[in-house]
């Protein structure tokens, strides 16, 4: 099943495997700052089920929460807002 | 285009796989719609090729019943339409709409969160989030992680560390042993119970298991490096890179009260026949207040064949569901009694303490004399992303307010989205 | 000289009154029947705009817009001098963007006409293809609940109290309220939609509209931007129309407006009309297809049966004054309300021809 891949974190190259959520990819790859929070904090996923919205990442120009969100080959995540 | 079904299950937990089985057996066209990428809900979150057997039998069911289901699927608008329901999903870059006679709400239940210093910090994360995580295939390396919180959960978390290659450092259950002690009897009523709490036991030996503790504070820099842990009188301070701490469940009712069913932020309210006080719309599992997935499957097998219109509670398995569930909810009641929370959590913010962290509302800023929706005008406490379901509990545990009034989008939805079809 | 003024309300209109009445000496109490600044001041946009409908209009809405530059408002109150960015989409829009240059330069208010170039520089996001556009660099944003609690706070600092009872009826000479009668030199009647049902005569309609909030997206806007088309499609009266209106927040969000459309009091929303509202935001700000939303609310505007609200003493209730009707520009003419509400009660200058505001015969 395991079916790694390639995706691109704030520029970086990271591994990580399709379809396990990017929440954990970008934890398993030492990705602590998920979002910075508007007093400019920063923040990691609390809740892991879509509730908190603090792992919320741009991917391909859109926001997703990153603990919904399946690892797909050549994702480009942006951990900027 | 519009696709029309029987019946509509929000949330693809036990409870909606339940409903949704039960529904299709009955004949009738049903729609399975969850967030999530797969089946199963907050309990059933294993990789591919781990799920445990208990589910296997039931997806395996659901498999095999015609029952459309849509993933990664968010609802986020839900219309009467005078007979029937019409609901709106975001569905990645995708929007979908679905119309349907019936409606079963499983929409679960999330973690409540208490706010003390330090708890806004990565590495502080929910102890049912944590799980989440290490389910999914988060590893941990040897790393330190403590557990806490409240609630029978935190031994399945800590076994779920240990699995993942942590250490778990310990378990500070906030609620005092005599009322711990107060499990045996429920345990004793429940032998499956009482088996899987021997094997977690098994899996658990060695690590402390600490009633009576809470964790006052956390520290770090850019992330968790320790915590202070008191049981009122004593205080540590522990080493840590993780924290994994959720006080209890809190129903997600939000769907259920913007449709007008009657309920609390305890849980909607539903009839024998799993009804809530709007005509069509049915209720099941957590969010009709937390009671665990027996009551789950129990509730959303009702639901669905209510909504199938062929609930017969005096029919064979109709005495079995009602048994299951009264069992379930009772049960359900006494580990509320049980892990209820104690005042001393109350005390654990400084005025710096952020309450809402979408906003970085700090306590300090809110006037314990305001009501709910004056703290939320004049604070932004409640108006981020997550509107209020994390600081909402918080604010009501904290400061006695009632729950905020629920709006579209239910979900965080992008504004080309929102627009409906051109009429 | 000390008066004793009842103040029937707390939104955005009375607190400016109570404030300013209290500042001039008066002894001021305020009734609010639910939360200070709850009502439509809670679900408003909080555009301090110049609009030219009339001449009484702009001198009115311009008085408004100078009053508030004139206030040291604290952070709470959000407020941005940003401008509004009136957008032309055609060359006919143009032309209007100039005859309407010409109108606020006769104000003296600093504005500049746009072409398509500097349409696009001053705002990239916009979609190509306009043709120009108008800059009012004076107009304003502000946090309307948090503008009505600083007034408040004011008000009461200076000396005027708060009851939180609601007004149950009017009574020669002051009010009734569930504890009792409550006497005074005069009471006004700042009461917003609640106004009708305390003064039968003065019909004050819901005029319900649509706001949007999104996820914070800095940068991306940087005026209030309004369509030219505006005046044409918001303010006919009957009908239930959309506008291109966005607004970007102190805090990086954006408010996506506007809807008008006379519904009632029922606050759900319509689908149909929010979907047009915001194809008609995306129309304008392609970008913003992709930008996460985090609420939809309505609100209602006041709308009473003029043009103008009605200012002034009501005839025939000798000591009774009326503040209400100020539809979608409350928050923009409350502290130039309560101006003219001085001017009738103590005297003081209006700087506006106070008749234009007084309730007309047929309604009084
Ligand atoms: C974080 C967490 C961890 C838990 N861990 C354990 C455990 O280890 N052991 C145990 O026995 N019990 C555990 N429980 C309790 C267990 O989840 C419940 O007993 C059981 O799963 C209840 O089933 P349910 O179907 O009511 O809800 P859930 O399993 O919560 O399912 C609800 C589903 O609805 C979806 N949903 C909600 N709103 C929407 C929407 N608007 N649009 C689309 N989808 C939506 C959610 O994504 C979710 O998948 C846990 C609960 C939580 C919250
Ligand atoms: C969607 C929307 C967007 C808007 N955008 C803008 C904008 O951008 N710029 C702008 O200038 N204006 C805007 N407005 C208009 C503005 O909100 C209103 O004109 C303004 O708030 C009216 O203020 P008010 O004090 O008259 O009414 P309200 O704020 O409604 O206050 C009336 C108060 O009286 C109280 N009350 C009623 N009856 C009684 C009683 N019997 N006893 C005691 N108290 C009573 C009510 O509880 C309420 O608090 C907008 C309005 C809406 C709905
Ligand atoms: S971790 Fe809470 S929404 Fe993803």
């Amino acid at each position: 099943m395991a079916d790694h891949c390639i995706i691109r974190v704030d520029g970086q190259l990271v591994a990580a495997t399709s379809g396990e959520s990017l929440a954990v990819a970008l934890l398993r790859a030492g990705h602590f700052r998920f979002r910075e929070s508007c007093s400019g904090q920063a923040r990691a996923p609390v809740c892991g089920m879509g509730t908190c919205y603090e792992c919320q990442v741009r991917v391909n120009g859109t926001w997703v929460r990153a603990c919904l969100e399946p690892v797909r080959a050549g994702l480009e995540v942006h951990t900027d807002g | 285009m519009v696709e029309h079904v029987d019946v509509a299950v929000v949330g693809g937990g036990p409870a909606g796989i339940s409903a949704a089985v039960a529904s299709a057996a009955a004949g009738k066209r049903v729609c399975l719609l969850d967030e999530g990428s797969r089946p199963g809900g907050q309990i059933w979150r294993h990789r591919l090729g781990q799920v445990p057997d208990e589910a296997q039998s039931l997806l395996t069911k659901l498999d095999a019943a015609a029952v459309k289901v849509l993933f990664r699927a968010s609802v986020f608008d839900v219309e009467d339409r005078q007979g029937s329901w019409r609901l709106t999903l975001s569905q990645g870059e995708r929007r979908v709409a679905i119309t349907a006679e019936k409606l079963v709400l499983a929409c679960g239940a999330r973690e409540r969160f208490l706010p003390f210093p330090g708890w806004t910090l990565p590495g502080v994360m929910g102890a049912g989030g944590g799980q989440a995580f290490l389910k999914e295939g988060l590893e941990l390396h040897g790393e330190r992680v403590l557990v806490a919180g409240t609630g029978p959960l935190l031994l399945p978390v800590a076994a779920s560390v240990g699995k993942a290659g942590g250490r778990v450092l310990a378990i500070l259950e906030q609620t005092p042993w005599r009322r711990v002690l107060g499990m045996l009897p429920v345990l004793l009523a429940h032998p499956s119970k009482a088996l899987q709490a021997a094997q977690l036991g098994r899996s658990l030996f060695g690590v402390p298991y600490r009633p009576g503790w809470w964790v006052q504070e956390a520290y770090g820099k850019d992330f968790l490096e320790a915590v202070r842990l008191t049981d009122g009188q004593r205080e540590e301070v522990l080493e840590c890179r993780w924290l994994f701490c959720g006080f209890g469940l809190v129903p997600n009712g939000e769907l259920g009260v913007a449709l007008g069913c009657a309920g609390t932020h305890a849980g909607l309210q539903v009839n024998k026949a799993q009804e809530s006080s709007v005509n069509g719309i049915f209720a099941a599992g957590e969010l009709c207040g937390v009671a665990g997935v027996d009551a789950a499957l129990a509730e959303g097998a009702i639901a669905g064949l209510a909504a199938a219109g062929v609930w017969d509670a005096a029919s064979v398995e109709g005495h079995r569901l009602v048994k299951a569930r009264a069992r379930a909810r009772s049960t359900g009641r006494q580990l509320e009694r049980i892990f209820a929370l104690r005042p001393e959590l109350r005390g654990l913010p400084r005025p710096e303490t952020i309450i809402c962290r979408c906003e970085d509302v700090p306590y300090g800023a809110i006037d314990p004399s305001w009501g709910s929706r004056e703290t939320k005008l004049c604070t932004r406490a409640g108006m981020g992303p997550c509107q209020g379901r994390v600081c909402g509990p918080i604010l009501i545990y904290q400061f006695g307010h009632t729950p905020d009034t629920v709006r579209i989008p239910y979900k965080t939805t992008p504004v080309g989205q929102l627009i409906a079809e051109e009429p | 000289m000390n008066q004793r003024i009842l103040v029937v309300g707390a939104g955005i209109v009375g607190v400016a009154i109570a404030d300013r009445l209290q500042a001039s000496g008066c002894s001021v109490t305020i009734f609010e029947a639910d939360l200070p600044g709850g009502g439509a001041t809670a679900a408003a946009m909080g555009h301090l705009v110049v609009l030219d409908d009339s001449p009484m209009q702009m001198a009115f809405t311009a008085r408004g817009v100078a009053l508030w530059r004139q206030e040291n408002l604290p952070k709470g109150c959000e407020r941005e001098v940003c401008g509004t960015l009136w957008v032309a989409a055609d060359e006919e829009e143009v032309e209007e963007a100039r005859r309407k240059a010409e109108r606020y330069s006769g104000l003296g208010l600093a504005c500049e006409v746009l072409t398509a170039g500097q349409l696009w520089e001053a705002e990239p996001a916009l979609r190509p293809g306009l043709a120009g556009g108008l800059r009012v660099a004076g107009d304003q944003v502000l946090y309307p609940m948090g503008a009505a609690r600083f007034l408040l706070k004011r008000a009461l600092e200076r000396g005027a109290t708060l009851c939180r009872e609601k007004v149950q009826a009017l009574v020669p000479g002051g009010v009734r309220t569930e504890p009792g009668l409550v006497q005074a030199d005069a009471v006004i009647l700042a009461a917003g939609l609640g106004t009708t049902t305390l003064l039968p005569e003065l019909p004050i309609q819901p005029r319900k509209g649509h706001l949007a909030i999104t996820g914070r997206v800095p940068g991306l806007v940087h005026h209030q931007l309004v369509e030219l088309g505006y005046l044409k499609s918001a303010h006919g009266r009957a009908t239930t129309s959309v506008a291109f209106n966005v607004q970007p927040r102190a805090t990086g969000q954006l408010l996506i407006g506007s809807s008008r459309e006379f519904a009632g009091l029922d606050g759900s929303p319509n689908r149909e009309l929010l979907g047009r509202m915001l194809r008609k935001a995306v129309s304008f700000l392609p970008t913003l297809e992709r930008v996460p939303v985090l609420r939809v609310w309505t609100g209602f505007r006041p709308c009473g049966p003029g043009n103008l609200p009605v200012i002034g003493p009501w005839p025939g209730r000798p000591g009774l004054f009326v503040a209400a009707g100020h539809e979608g520009l409350g928050i923009t003419t409350a502290l130039v309300t309560a101006e003219l509400m001085a001017h009738h009660l103590l005297g003081t200058p209006a700087f506006l021809d106070p008749a234009s505001f007084l309730p007309e015969p047929a309604h009084g």
